[in-house]
Parts: C-alpha cells; sequence; structure tokens
C-alpha cells in the first residue's frame, strides 16, 4: 500500500470518528470525573468535548470536524518543519 | 483524564507548567531526529486521530467511562518525541477550542499525558519487545503493554500532584488507589484501540511504525527460488 492511500485511509477514519463521537461515545463521567465525584474534589464536574459543552451542542459535528482538522493541519506542520534526515535505519536514540 | 481549572494549586500549576516547557523543549530537539519526508505527514494523521479519539468515550464499570489517551498509540507509531509534541498538540487545542482541560492546568495535562504516559507507554513498549519473540507481530502486544500502563501512570502521576498541590482536603490513600484502579480498567480500552491500530498499520506499512524498526532491521531477508524451501538467507 501507498503512504499515500494509507494517509488518506487514515484520515477518512479520523474523520469518520470525530464526526460520530458524540452518537457512539458514552455519557457518563470519565474516571477523573468519576474518582472526583465520589471523593468530593471538584463541584462542578468537567465536561468531556464529546460530552456536552454548551457551545458544542450546536453544529457540534461540524465543530468536531474542523476541529480535527485544524490539530491535523497544526501537527503536520509542525512535524513537516521539525522533519531532519531521519531514515529508516536510523536507531531509536 | 483532562485536569480541569482549579484542581492542583497555582505553585503545582506553575511548577507542572515549566516541566512541560522544559519538555517540549528537548522533544521538538529529539522530534528531529524521528520525522522525515515521509513520517511527517504520519505524524500529524497521529494528531488528528488521538484528537478525534479522545471524543469518544467508552464506557468501562457502571457510570464511569474512559477515552483514549494515545501516548501509547503515538509513541509506537511516530516515536517518543514526537508523540509528546502530537499529545501536546491535541491537549492545546482541546483546551483553547473545546475547553477540555482547564488553561491553568495546561502545562498539568501536558505534564501527564505527553510526558508522563508517552514515556512509560515508551519505556514499557521497549521491554515488552525485547522480552517478547522478535518478530513483526510483537509489536502491536508490545504496544497494548505500553499502553495499558500509561493510563494507570498518568492517573498516578496526578495523584501525587494532587498530594503535594491539591485543593481539596482528601486522603491521598483513598485518592490513588481509585485513580489507579478505575485507570487500569480504562487502560484496558486503551490497550484494545493501540493494538488495533498499531496491527493494522503494521499489516499494510511495517516500514511506517516507528517501533518496529528495530524488528524489521534484525529480520533476515529470506530468498527462496520457485519450489525452493525456505532457507537462504543473506
Amino acid at each position: 500500500m501507498k503512504p499515500r492511500t494509507l494517509l488518506l485511509g487514515g484520515l477518512l477514519v479520523t474523520l469518520l470518528l470525530a464526526a460520530a463521537a458524540a452518537a457512539v461515545g458514552s455519557t457518563h463521567p470519565d474516571g477523573l470525573e468519576y474518582v472526583s465525584g465520589r471523593l468530593g474534589l471538584t463541584s462542578p464536574p468537567h465536561q468531556h468535548a464529546a460530552g456536552t459543552p454548551p457551545h458544542l451542542h450546536t453544529g457540534s459535528v461540524l465543530v468536531r470536524v474542523a476541529a480535527t482538522l485544524l490539530v491535523l493541519g497544526l501537527g503536520w506542520g509542525l512535524f513537516w518543519l521539525l522533519r531532519g534526515r531521519a531514515t529508516d535505519s536510523d536507531g531509536e536514540g | 483524564m483532562h485536569v480541569p481549572d482549579g484542581f492542583l494549586d497555582a505553585p503545582t500549576s506553575v511548577a507542572t507548567g515549566l516541566v512541560a516547557a522544559g519538555a517540549l523543549a528537548l522533544a521538538i530537539r529529539g522530534a528531529r531526529r524521528e520525522l522525515d519526508d515521509r513520517t511527517a505527514p504520519m505524524a500529524g494523521l497521529v494528531s488528528a486521530f488521538v484528537f478525534a479519539g479522545q471524543m469518544v468515550n467508552f464506557p468501562v464499570g457502571v457510570g464511569t467511562s474512559g477515552h483514549l489517551v494515545g501516548a501509547g498509540l503515538a509513541a509506537v507509531l511516530v516515536g517518543p518525541w514526537t508523540a509528546m509534541l502530537s499529545v501536546s498538540v491535541v491537549l492545546i487545542v482541546q483546551a483553547l477550542l473545546l475547553a477540555d482541560g482547564g488553561l491553568t492546568a495546561l502545562g498539568t495535562n501536558i505534564t501527564l499525558l505527553a510526558v508522563v504516559a508517552v514515556g512509560v507507554a515508551w519505556w514499557t513498549f521497549r521491554v515488552a519487545r525485547a522480552v517478547l519473540p522478535r518478530r513483526v507481530s510483537s509489536v502491536p502486544a508490545s504496544a497494548a503493554v505500553g499502553a495499558l500502563l500509561s493510563v494507570p501512570a498518568a492517573a498516578g502521576a496526578l495523584s501525587l500532584l494532587f498530594a503535594v498541590g491539591g485543593t481539596a482536603p482528601v486522603s491521598i490513600g483513598a485518592l490513588l488507589t481509585a485513580m489507579v484502579s478505575w485507570h487500569l480498567l480504562i487502560g484496558l480500552g486503551e490497550a484494545l484501540i493501540t493494538a488495533a491500530v498499531v496491527g493494522s498499520v503494521i499489516a499494510v506499512r511495517p516500514d511506517l511504525v516507528y517501533g518496529a524498526r528495530p524488528v524489521l532491521a534484525a529480520r533476515r531477508l529470506v530468498l527462496r527460488g520457485p519450489g525452493q524451501e525456505p532457507g537462504a538467507v543473506a
């Protein structure tokens, strides 16, 4: 498989995951929120991005996909700038 | 496991911010040795996948859920230094755009998820890879071990930070026990996802998996002609 095909396939899976996050994800609190609630560490429970932050209610699929593309762009740009002369045979340092 | 604002006191948040800044400076130097023209796009995609994966909570036990941290996944796919940067990019965007994790806790979250979790995942992966048979198929299993332990390690580190700078009176023993035990369960989900993704990439392009490079380099080239039994080694 060509690297470009792998990247496009990975991007498709990633965007589908982002778009479907709210529909397929559990709405229960995550581990930190659950433990915090049980032990009384914080008052307002922290909300996860896939949960119910108010600004994500409207157009949330679009927001999640756009944010995912933003991370892709930031990461790609950063790593493209940082890329060196490493080759396959380079060790793990 | 995104620490919100006010969870830790100001001095602890500042201290973890300094730790995170120092670690990211080191990671920028280290990532230059890991990245090349072929792996840089892959690293960008890994960031996006971790970001999307962190938005999907999977059920854990009764009334609780967990989500992918992605530290082990990123470390094995693109290398530990690049993984630190990758997870940090995710955490920064989450904090700035989605209010997922506090802004004043950004240094804490980077320290826990990009430094501690990636570090534990990578070194545990290396130990598991050294112990398991030297085959490409051992890489996803080793990655799963690293991912499994990275989550409770970060949870344990957060409990220790809370012991130093927590903003609520609570038994540290109780906090440590609850955090590590719940996140060990979440780590099982993390391990399954990590093994599945690393295994999928290895199945099609093992050369693009950073953690598989030593195994591929050591693999003997077997030359086999038509009708010949394998055995000739170059």
